[in-house]
């Protein structure tokens, strides 16, 4: 063979030749290349973009002799702990050794100073930040100094089960730049901690994608809070050394100041983040017409996702901001559930009606494509004069309702549907041109006769999932 | 039609359609810095680091491409996914020449700053290294394994807790 060899090019073509290796099958292979050649190790160790598409994947089963890691020549950009129960000084050198773009706590038992810790040698550099199914176990701490963390943009929080929650929030006040948080929990946040939630969130001045899932920081149960309230206000005034907790009051208040108590930390949240927020979604959250109006004021709010949020009013909602691209209302079947069973009070039940009135105003929406997750989402299209097409997403109860301007229905996403519901729509929408299905639908002893009712010009069939 | 004369390192001449040669931001660059006049018959842009083999090759490929539209800034966009499945046939069969005339072309695009060209080039040596064990890599490219006992053991060890994100 003449000519030069793959080794004798020059590193930043090399380099450029490794970063095709981006798919599944390249990233296996970047491993390989680090063996191959130590030129080739050496400019994947000293690249950021490569780096990035490695792992550190840090556990203390793996291996107990873990200096060759400390030795390393490389950079790592990413990094998960899992399985972690103390913080020793190899994982803190380590972490200190790297500059970690991308860290990830997960399935760990940790103590809040350890967790301060990691965070604290991660800070520098951490643009992303992920901490799930953590366990909190020990004191708090109570520490003064704000950690600063001048690039962490991204944070997410799921599935933690502590009892410091409010040291985390507390933790990450200084994270000013941060545009993204998701936060995903299945418990309620006691109150002092969703107080800190909201303090630590009212931080992040530049935020644009609000996540929020199972946060029920005032839940409804008037025992429920009144004894939690109590018992928050003997456990806090006892533990509390930096003054903070005098700002809210704890005293056991009826059902109806609890919740305006909620929706006037949430509304204040909310009025902060006006400018800048882009994306939100809010699960089960209570929220007020004045919340509603609050989120729908935001100037750049594009995509607007509330589920199971139980609204409380009784006054219609008025949809202006004309820069909403995207509206997800939806998810009621806990509704259905309830009404049926007779437990809803009326208070709720005026609330979904005020949400349906909101449907008059809809039209107004740049929407052309709706993603429909259940009935009362099929309510809200109901008013949407220039909408083309609707996309079914989750299971749910299909009416058959006309839809005169959509010309393309797609229920292909979703599996275990009625397909005689989905018969009856398309009989009442016989304008449709394009329509994608299960190819189950093709056993219904309905469909032929429905499919001879349609002038369809493009009919496809794809198997559920 | 503007023609140009481009000169290879080997001294040989190749007059090419102006539009052509300026699919090198190399050229384009010599043409306007160095104040050579586009309309001057005797006038030859030197190429040094290109012989005359590899720079036929690359005409035949701006002469194919010329009228390609040039990528936009935001293609430039580093979380753009990047594929190496999308080679043209064209472009695949025009790349079927033996590793050295392959390198040959990778260098001469970087050295002519032509960047559909490197593209495609470093797609096609990255789709024969995709999948291969470090072995098969070596043997492929005929590398030799220069790594100590020790280092190899390093790199070894320190892959074990890496997986690819």
């Amino acid at each position: 063979m003449s000519g030069p060899k793959l080794s004798d090019l020059p590193d930043e073509i090399l380099e450029n030749i490794f970063k095709q290796l981006d798919d599944y099958y390249g990233k296996k292979t970047i491993k390989s290349l680090t063996e191959v050649f130590s030129r080739f190790n050496d400019i994947i160790s000293g690249s950021t973009d490569l780096m990035k598409l490695l792992t550190v994947y840090w556990s203390p089963k793996k291996d107990n002799d873990i200096g060759f890691m400390l030795a390393s020549k490389r950079k790592y950009q990413n990094i998960s702990i899992k399985k972690v129960e103390c913080v020793d000084e190899s994982l803190l050198t380590f972490l200190n050794k790297n500059p970690f773009a991308d860290v990830s706590i997960q399935n760990s038992s940790l103590n809040v100073q350890e967790l301060r810790d990691i965070i604290k040698a991660v800070a520098k550099n951490i643009e992303k930040l992920n901490l799930d199914e953590l366990e909190l176990s020990s004191e708090a701490e109570h520490y003064k100094d704000l950690v600063d963390f001048p690039k962490l943009e991204k944070i997410r929080i799921t599935g933690i089960e502590c009892k410091q929650m409010s040291q985390i929030f507390k933790l990450f006040r200084g994270a000013t730049n941060v545009i993204k948080f998701d936060y995903n929990d299945q418990r309620r946040l006691e109150v002092y901690e969703a107080y800190q939630f909201s303090r630590m969130v009212a931080c992040f001045d530049g935020l644009k994608n609000l996540q929020l899932h199972t946060f029920e920081p005032y839940f409804f149960n008037d025992d429920y809070f009144a004894k939690n309230a109590t018992f928050q206000l003997q456990k806090y005034s006892h533990e509390s050394t930096d003054g903070e907790y005098g700002e809210l009051d704890f005293e056991p208040m009826d059902y109806e100041e609890q919740f305006a108590n909620g929706c006037v930390h949430l509304k204040n949240f909310l009025n902060r983040q006006r400018a800048s927020l882009e994306s939100m979604r809010i699960n089960r959250f209570p929220i007020s017409s004045e919340i509603v109006d609050s989120i729908l004021a935001m100037d750049k709010l594009s995509f607007l996702a509330l589920f199971k949020c139980v609204y409380r009013t009784s006054k219609p909602i008025t949809v202006k901001n004309k820069s909403i691209k995207m509206l997800k209302i939806g998810h009621f079947h806990e509704y259905d559930e309830e009404y049926r069973e007779g437990q809803l009070d009326r208070d709720t039940e005026i609330g979904y009606t005020a949400i349906l009135s909101n449907c008059l105003n809809v039209e107004d929406l740049s929407l052309f494509n709706l993603e429909v997750t259940s009935g009362i989402s099929m309510c809200i299209a109901l008013y949407m004069k220039s909408l083309e097409s609707i996309t079914f997403v989750e299971n749910g109860s299909i009416f058959p309702m006309t839809f005169a301007s959509v010309k393309t229905m797609d229920f292909s996403v979703i599996r275990f549907m009625d397909y005689n519901d989905v018969l009856k729509l398309l009989q009442v929408n016989q304008q449709l041109k394009v329509l994608n299905l299960p190819s189950e639908v093709k056993k219904h002893p309905n469909y032929l006769p429905t499919m001879r009712m349609l002038n369809l010009e493009k009919l496809m069939f794809l198997f559920p999932f | 039609m503007q023609t140009i004369k481009l000169q290879s390192s080997d001294n040989e001449i190749f007059e090419c359609d102006l539009a052509v040669a300026k699919c090198s931001a190399t050229i384009r660059t010599m043409l306007e810095d160095l104040g050579i006049d586009e309309n001057s018959e005797d006038e030859v842009v030197p190429l040094p680091n290109v012989n005359s083999a590899i720079l036929r090759k690359v005409i035949q490929f701006c002469t194919y491409h010329k009228d390609d539209p040039v990528p936009s800034s935001t293609d430039d966009d580093e979380n753009k996914e990047k594929r190496t499945d999308d080679i043209t046939s064209w472009d695949a069969d025009f790349l079927k020449v033996d590793q050295g005339t392959l390198f040959e072309l990778i260098l001469a695009a970087n050295y002519l700053d032509i960047r559909s060209l490197l593209d495609v080039t470093c797609k096609t040596v990255a789709n024969m290294i995709k999948g291969k064990t470090p072995d098969e890599i070596r043997k492929t490219f005929n590398i030799k394994n220069d790594f100590t006992p020790a280092e190899e053991e390093q790199v070894r060890k320190e892959n074990t807790w890496c997986e690819e994100k």
